[in-house]
């Protein structure tokens, strides 16, 4: 899933960047486009610092995820949900997939790939599309408790370690996949934990 | 804003010469935010992309231009080091020297030290390779490697004393390949000592005593509590290299079974020359064995020996002729002359140490029908994947036909025998042992009865204490010594 979603990503990446009017958008875009992807990070977080616009903290995620920074890719998504929620467009969510589907968040990513499909242009919403479908389609069993108890060891070290978000959005998970057993396992732990990492970045 | 950001697009490397835009501070000091996060993540190629902006935005000499520098001299120091490190791991310590001293201050400033120490002593740099390999001992992950070229160093110096006390250090490493090439060079350390005495004591408890897989001459009993004892005396008057004389003797106790009490009383003359970094030698020996508290053997051996170094690899060469006069009334037709030769490699590699071996043998038995041919190999594994925890995995095949027809089976013998040990060793203390060994023995022969399959099983417990006293040196007295199995 992961080569057919770079593959994917590397495409819609030249058509949609650079849109921005910003100039550190614009380069980082620039950068972003020839594959440059840790000065692309850099001018996405300096127009971040200048505050030109919400929409660069989705670009400062998008760009950390074609870096391979997955994990810090999905605390820069969690920051984006929270502060600029309404700059969410269909590449941006797309991107989110691919963070999701890159550290294992079947959910999370099934999730973002539904939301990209149905605001995407063609090409890009049927790439979504059928991602979306191979995520749902590792959701149909039950899910094991080994993975919860996985997602949840991850979710107290980045508590342990001071990273909320990405606490939060391991906890997110564990307690999503939790709601599709049974037995709920370990449900009421994954809440505790999601509410403790929400109540740490605020 | 413009040139400036085109610039920057353009210079995709970050340490290229800077191209300084209208000073900034306010961007300047944003850039250099973001570069000290970038630093604190780990992304070093982000950070000092951020540092170049910064310093683009800043007058000369500005502290990010100076963060900048030190970046990319890190950086430039890291490519020295793992070109140097691919030099190294192809023998080209020459190409490598540079490289690495350009490393040294880097990030991986140790591991660049150890591999110029190391390099520095292969060519004879003496006082390079103990300043580098002195850094090098500060870090607790090389401090074992680094100790053991401090005491080949030592070695060659003819500092024997601080030679051993370093060798030692490294034979009590976690990792068996470093603990048997300290092993060996302990025993290579050992041979500049003109008189040396060693004893030691042994005792423990073996469930499957008659499988001995780990001892050399002495096998013992089922089930069975032993003690043992041995001793012996090496003398080499011209050191490392010239003739030496090794008289020693043992003898192990079984309580429950003193049938099989075993004595062994031995004594070897020979000579060993060094030819570079080989070694060859050529001795004469004479043993005498008894088996429950009578006389069982008498063996004459004469042997011609050969080590090369080469590479990760120690290849060997062997061949001894060998007379063995078997006392007892039962066994004295085994009695015969033997040839044997055996060709073998050790490899190395990190924690696992590999050893594969050819051997064939002439045996000219008192008889035709006990004269034969035997061929085959071994293959031997280890390794520790825990502290104080070694597995190893051995398997041998040999080929055997006997000259004549047996007049007692009617039949001429020929055998087909392979041998599959597993085993671990868990040190228990510096001092005591658990070994657990798991055999199978399959000997197929042309005679149906002698055609069989053994499984073997052996659980023993053995302390083990060694003592050494190497005579003739300043402060010399005795040392004591635990087990290693590669010892």
């Amino acid at each position: 899933m992961r080569a057919l979603a770079a593959l994917l990503a590397g495409t819609a990446a030249l058509a949609a960047f650079g849109q921005a009017g910003d100039p550190h958008l614009r380069l980082g875009a620039a950068h972003f486009r020839a594959g440059r992807f840790d000065a692309a990070v850099v001018e996405f977080k300096v127009a971040r610092e200048l505050g030109s616009g919400d929409e660069a903290h989705w670009y400062v995620a998008a760009a950390l995820t074609r870096s391979g920074r997955q994990l810090e890719a999905l605390e820069a998504f969690e920051d984006a949900a929270e502060l600029a929620p309404r700059s969410a467009d269909a590449l941006f969510l797309y991107y989110r997939g691919v963070a999701c589907s890159d550290a294992q968040l079947v959910v999370c990513a099934a999730e973002s790939f539904e939301l990209a499909a149905a605001s995407a242009g063609p090409r890009v919403a049927e790439q979504a599309r059928r991602l979306a479908a191979e995520a749902r389609g590792l959701l149909l069993a039950e899910p094991p408790r080994a993975a919860i108890d996985t997602l949840l060891a991850q979710a107290e070290d980045g508590a342990q370690k001071g990273r909320a978000r990405l606490s939060a959005a391991f906890a997110r998970e564990a307690g999503a996949l939790a709601a599709r057993r049974t037995d709920r396992w370990r449900a009421l732990e994954a809440q505790k934990l999601l509410g403790r990492a929400d109540a740490g970045h605020r | 804003m413009t040139l400036p950001l085109l610039a920057m697009l353009l210079a995709a490397d970050p340490c290229a010469p800077l191209e300084r835009s209208a000073p900034d501070g306010a961007l300047a000091a944003i850039y250099a935010r973001v570069a000290q996060e970038e630093e604190r993540r780990g992304a070093r190629e982000a950070s000092a992309t951020a540092w170049r902006a910064a310093a683009q935005l800043q007058p000369p000499g500005g502290p990010a231009e100076q963060a900048l520098a030190r970046h990319c001299r890190e950086a430039e120091q890291a490519t020295a080091f793992e070109l140097g490190q691919q030099r190294f791991n192809a023998h080209d310590c020459r190409g490598a020297l540079p490289l690495l001293r350009q490393a040294r201050g880097g990030p991986e400033d140790a591991a660049a030290a150890l591999l110029e120490g190391i390099c520095a002593f292969e060519r004879a740099d003496d006082a390079g390779a103990l300043a580098a390999l002195t850094v090098a001992r500060e870090d607790p992950q090389l401090a074992e490697t680094a100790e053991l070229f401090l005491g080949l160093l030592a070695l060659r110096q003819g500092d024997n004393h601080a030679a051993l006390a370093r060798i030692h250090t490294a034979a009590s490493s976690d990792s068996p390949a470093l603990r048997s090439t300290a092993s060996q060079l302990l025993r290579l350390a050992a041979r500049q000592d003109r008189l040396v005495l060693e004893a030691a004591v042994e005792g423990g408890y073996d469930s499957n005593a008659l499988l001995a897989a780990h001892a050399t001459v002495l096998p013992g009993a089922a089930q069975d509590a032993f003690a043992a004892g041995t001793a012996s005396v090496t003398f080499r008057p011209m050191a490392d290299s010239g003739p030496y004389l090794l008289v020693g003797g043992g003898y192990r106790k079984q309580v429950r079974h003193p049938q099989s009490d075993v004595g062994l009383a031995t004594g070897t003359l020979g000579w060993e020359v060094k030819l570079g970094p080989a070694r060859a030698s050529i001795d004469y020996g004479l043993d005498f064995v008894s088996l429950g508290a009578t006389p069982w053997m008498l063996r004459q051996q004469g042997t011609l020996r050969g080590l090369v170094p080469l590479g990760a690899a120690l290849l060997s060469l062997e061949y001894a002729l060998r007379y063995e006069e078997l006392w007892p009334e039962s066994v004295r037709d085994d009695s015969g002359l033997r040839h044997a030769g055996r060709a073998g490699a050790s490899f190395h590699l990190s924690h696992h140490l590999l050893e594969v071996s050819a051997l064939a043998t002439r045996t000219v038995g008192v008889t035709a029908e006990r004269s034969s041919i035997e061929a085959g190999g071994e293959l031997r594994w280890v390794v520790r994947p825990l502290a104080r925890l070694d597995f190893e995995a051995a398997v041998a095949a040999r080929w055997r036909g006997f000259d004549a027809v047996d007049p007692e089976l009617g039949a001429k013998r020929q055998e087909v025998q392979i041998d599959g040990l597993l085993g671990a060793d868990v040190e228990l203390t510096r001092s005591l042992t658990l070994f657990v060994v798991l055999g199978v023995q399959r000997v197929a022969s042309s005679v149906g009865a002698l055609t069989y399959t053994r499984l073997k099983r052996s659980c023993s417990i053995r302390a083990w204490r060694c003592w050494r006293m190497a005579t003739g040196r300043p402060g010399s007295g005795w040392t004591c010594c635990g087990w290693t199995r590669s010892g």
